[in-house]
């Protein structure tokens, strides 16, 4: 058990003063960037690798890794602040944290982001420094069936996402489906619903999505209230800080979406989204006032972002321990990596420790430093809802095209964008929820891709889905999430009754 | 629970109703569409051994359950209740909807610019004109805004942060 | 194997860092982004008209990656040589179309350049029916710029030590072989079907999204094979979990010195590279063409060049703007027939 040492050392490699100007440089770039809508971590960290080319490799990749938690923590900023997630991972976060941030509590909803990250991103460092060679294997085991049964898993989840109206819900999530279907068949080869557009061959984006149904409604019906006299400014109650009630109900979700998030980041593919997910169904299952999420429940953002960000710790093991990237912003990582030369992989742990460890450490560096670059900003931050509606929501648009543009240079993205803009208004109108259909749109596409793969290898021979025990567990998991809203009343009626007679 | 504690309906029940059956018909037609572009995908003569169409075929099917869950939910609300379907709506005016195309046709022509004219100049105007609209009565702080933030992001994001935005016309 | 281990991947990165940041342009790059070097005075006043202000080298693929290492080389080279700053725009997706069809339509002077690749020139105009350009006819393409050769890559449980082997295993399993590929119509599905036409051998592909999960899964044996560049295989290669057996290319791969190439193996015919060069729209000034033809003949020549494309496993290799074109042409000429041959046409 030499973890310690080595971590120890690298603590010293990442607290020299260069790679520590390094991280800090990294985190406020990354909040900087991660703050135009639709801009995660993963696009963050494409846009500002050029930017360390030339740097020292060691250094480099810290600073990477500081973007990448500024870029995070960027995209809660905007999912409270103007209910525009940065990626899917902070899609959660906008349910209740923007919906805390109209009823004056932005402040806390921003400080309790920055909290749960910070403690959640220290507790996945120690795991990773304990577990990362152990878990190393598990990334393995994850092969297209057993892809399928936890993307089956996840949408479970979602779909429990409904609302008031299932028809509604559910509406909203096969849209979602239904939109992962366009651009071109990963296995045929063959381009579905296109209309011969080479702009949609790739499929349409998430950033486009998420900035039409989230920003640009938004600005909508943010003008329609104006318009209306509607749009009272937001009185901000109480203290920026947390009330000790806020403290004592975000302790337990913070814990529990620290352990969601970094046991699901270690696994490959959507781990951090599921993650979010996940830990928000969690939170309120076990929550008396059930109905109230989505209202401003501080437990609905305390739980998702400790999950959001211990889940880049998960993630950091098969991307340090195999090479393999656990989610896209690891795979951006890892390109870094390969292209200073560095093969991630159980070698780089014995050939580079200084480099492995140095990471590690700096990651929790990362932590802190968001941690002490943000909590004074959040004051800057709430004051950004100050500004009168009709300047702040014109500069809303502005900026989504920025963010948009800056990721593929498309044009066409932006119109696609303001189409998605007009469908989420109408949803709004229509009480039809809107985060379903990103997360099934994110979630989709990789669930029917990796059934069809599966079936590929397994000569169209559907057992393989029953055959490994990770595949039969997901699938009792997403059977009894799916019958828990329909044996739980039952069970309620069972244990009534008695007391009742 | 929700449609059985629902309050009798208000003035018009037949016109509070009318965004419920839109949206039914809605879904229909977009299941319907999205089948049929489905079955006409043509066959790849090489492919896995499920091929392109059964999954969008499952998701239409999805859709079709939708329309069916709104037709329940309309059905046994005929009485005049208000159907599950139209909690939390907000109603639509004639002066909102021509509000929001009015802001889309204008953003639109935005983003048509955005690239010919260059990021500034298409900016700066975008702006001005939104919040003439929106902030009236304010011009001079309205101006200053707009150019503010529009040449703050430019240097911010080209200069310091080397994301390439379209430079247009202008010559910097 | 053991030569093929880190210092030798290594040794990129050092020498550019050193210089790098020993350089005023370096620095400004790290503290301020790469467009503020525009306002460092250019180094040679003297040149003649053409790059009068900063140039544009699009490119088709994402940050990170192979093709935009490339891509950087490029640019942070003919910063120096040029004397204007080269920016290096990354307009991904859909086989380099867009990117390419930006390029075929920008002002032909020289300041809009594409990194044109085996994907957006060499598959491309022979994968899609219908192009928004022409290859040839809307291009002046330039010069090559490396080459990145394809390897053979099984699972390293699977006892084949050499092709013939992998052969005889593959013939005697019922159902044959799975080789992955990142993704439909991409190089290593285009060489996979190229190997099944040449050697008989009964396999079906499975396509991935990209080559990081095609090789995760062929590391943990769910797929056996996969034909692609180093740059993808590497970390599993180096990490024992993947076995090269073969190599693409008429030569032995440097990284890879006891590994027999298709043709030593009796299979000529499979070869397939990752190469990029560049081009610009149509009707470049002849002068123009010369110029840049010159700085990249010069560029590839470098030895800092050559060893930073030898570290992820290709080579810089020039060929002037005629003998490119050729190359090109015989490119497109070997995948329309292997297209044509195993019916692998998306669309």
């Amino acid at each position: 058990m030499d973890a310690f040492d080595h971590l120890l050392h690298g603590f010293s490699v990442a607290a020299q003063p260069l790679n520590l100007a390094y991280v800090f440089l990294g985190c406020l770039l990354g909040t900087v960037i991660g703050v135009l809508p639709g801009i995660g971590p993963a696009a963050a960290i494409a846009l500002l690798l050029p930017i360390t080319y030339g740097i020292e490799p060691t250094s480099s990749l810290i600073m990477l890794c500081g973007i990448y938690y500024g870029a995070m923590y960027g995209g809660s900023t905007t999912s409270i602040l103007i209910n525009t997630p940065g990626e899917s991972s902070s899609v959660m976060t906008a349910l209740d944290g923007y919906a805390m941030a109209r009823s004056g509590r932005a402040g806390a909803a921003l400080a309790i982001s920055a909290i749960a990250s910070f403690v959640a991103g220290t507790i996945s460092v120690v795991l990773l420094s304990l577990l990362a060679v152990p878990l190393a294997g598990f990334a393995l085991k994850f092969g297209p069936a057993e892809y399928f049964t936890l993307m089956l898993f996840a949408m479970t989840s979602v779909a429990a996402l409904t609302g008031p109206s299932l028809a509604k819900g559910l509406l909203s999530m096969f849209l979602g489906l239904m939109f992962a279907t366009i651009g071109i068949d990963l296995q045929s080869g063959q381009q579905r619903f296109t209309f011969d557009l080479p702009e949609l061959q790739d499929g349409i984006g998430f950033i486009v999505v998420v900035v039409g149904l989230f920003a640009i409604a938004e600005v909508f019906s943010g003008l329609e209230d104006l318009l209306k006299g509607r749009s009272e400014i937001i009185r901000m109650s109480g203290s920026l800080w947390l009330t000790r009630e806020e403290w004592r109900r975000s302790v337990m979700p913070i814990l529990r979406g620290t352990g969601i998030g970094f046991f699901k980041g270690v696994l490959p593919g959507a781990g951090a989204t599921i993650a979010t997910i996940l830990s928000y169904s969690v939170e309120r299952m076990l929550s008396r006032e059930k109905a109230k999420f989505g209202t401003g429940m501080i437990e609905g953002v305390a739980g998702p972002e400790a999950a959001n960000n211990a889940s880049t710790g998960g993630a950091m093991v098969p991307l340090l321990t195999l090479g393999v990237p656990g989610s896209g912003s690891t795979a951006v990582l890892l390109a870094a990596f390969i292209m200073y030369g560095l093969q991630p992989g159980p070698l780089l742990f014995e050939k580079r420790p200084d480099l492995v460890w140095g990471l590690i450490a700096s990651m929790y560096i990362g932590n802190l430093v968001l941690l002490v670059l943000n909590l004074p900003l959040v004051g800057v931050f709430v004051r950004l809802l100050y500004i009168p509606i009709g300047l702040l929501l014109p500069m809303v648009v502005s900026i989504s095209a920025i963010g948009i543009f800056a990721v593929n240079g498309n044009i066409f993205e932006l119109y696609l964008a303001l189409g998605f803009g007009v469908i989420g208004y109408v949803f709004r109108k229509l009480a039809v929820p809107v985060a379903p259909l990103v997360l099934s749109l994110v979630l989709g596409g990789m669930m029917e891709q990796s059934f069809r793969q599966a079936m590929t290898i397994s000569g169209a021979d559907p057992g393989v889905f029953v055959r490994s025990p990770i595949c039969i567990s997901l699938l009792a998991a997403s059977v009894l999430a799916l019958s828990i809203p329909f044996v739980a009343p039952l069970l309620r009626r069972l244990v009534a009754q008695p007391a009742a007679a | 629970m929700n449609a059985s504690s629902a309050k009798p309906a208000a003035p018009a029940p037949a016109l509070r109703r009318l965004p419920a059956v839109l949206l039914l018909v809605a879904t229909l037609a977009t299941a319907a569409a999205y089948l049929r572009a489905t079955l006409e995908l043509p066959y790849p003569e090489l492919a896995d051994p499920l091929g392109p169409k059964i999954f969008p075929i499952l998701v239409s099917g999805g859709l079709f359950l939708c329309a069916l869950l709104m037709v329940v939910d309309l059905w046994r609300t005929r009485d005049g209740r208000v159907p599950v379907l139209l909690e939390g709506n907000q109603p639509f005016d004639l002066r909102s909807t021509l509000m929001v195309a009015g802001i889309t046709a204008w953003t639109a022509l935005y983003f048509f610019v955005f690239e010919r004219a260059g990021f500034v100049l298409s900016t700066a105007v975008f702006l001005a004109g939104l919040m003439s609209v929106f902030n009236a009565g304010h011009r001079v702080a309205n101006l200053c805004t707009a150019a503010g933030f529009t040449i703050g992001a430019w240097v911010l994001f080209t200069r310091v942060l080397s994301v390439r935005l379209p430079q247009g016309i202008l010559p910097f | 194997m053991e030569r093929i281990d880190a210092s030798q991947l290594q040794c990129s990165p050092p020498p550019r860092a050193r210089r790098a940041v020993s350089s005023t342009f370096g620095a400004t790059l790290v503290a301020t982004g790469t467009v503020l070097a525009a306002a460092l005075p250019a180094p040679a006043a003297a040149q003649p008209a053409f790059p009068d202000r900063p140039l544009r080298l699009i490119v088709h693929v994402p940050p990170g990656g192979a093709l935009d290492f490339t891509a950087r080389v490029v640019g942070s080279k003919f910063t120096e040589t040029l004397g204007q700053p080269v920016l290096v725009e990354n307009r991904a997706g859909a086989g380099g179309i867009a990117a390419s069809e930006l390029v075929s339509k920008a002002l032909p002077d020289g300041h809009t350049l594409l990194l044109s690749t085996s994907t957006s020139h060499g598959v491309a105009p022979v994968l899609y029916r219908k192009l928004p350009y022409d290859a040839f006819r809307d291009f002046t393409h330039v010069s090559l710029v490396a080459v990145l050769p394809a390897l053979m890559a099984i699972n390293a449980d699977l006892p084949a030590k050499t092709v013939k082997e992998f052969i005889a295993l593959a013939k005697a399993k019922p159902g044959g072989f799975l080789f992955a590929s990142a993704g439909n119509g991409s190089g290593p599905q285009l060489m996979g079907e190229q190997f099944k036409l040449a050697t008989g051998v009964p396999m079906t592909h499975v396509p991935y999204k990209g080559a990081a999960a095609a090789v995760t899964d062929i590391a943990s044996g769910q797929v056996q094979v996969m034909f692609d560049s180093l740059p993808s295989l590497i970390s599993q290669v180096k990490a024992g979990r993947l076995r090269v057996i073969a190599a693409l290319s008429e030569k032995r791969a440097a990284l890879f010195p006891d590994v027999q190439t298709m043709a030593e193996a009796g299979y000529p015919s499979v070869e397939g590279a990752i190469w990029t060069g560049l081009s610009g729209p149509a009707g470049l000034p002849a002068s123009v063409v010369d110029r840049l033809a010159k700085e990249s003949a010069r560029m590839v020549a470098m030895p800092d060049v050559q060893e930073r494309f030898a570290g992820v496993g290709g080579t810089a290799t020039f060929l002037g703007p005629a003998a490119y074109v050729d190359f090109i042409r015989r490119e497109n000429r070997k995948w329309a027939e292997v297209i044509k041959a195993s019916g692998a046409v998306p669309d």
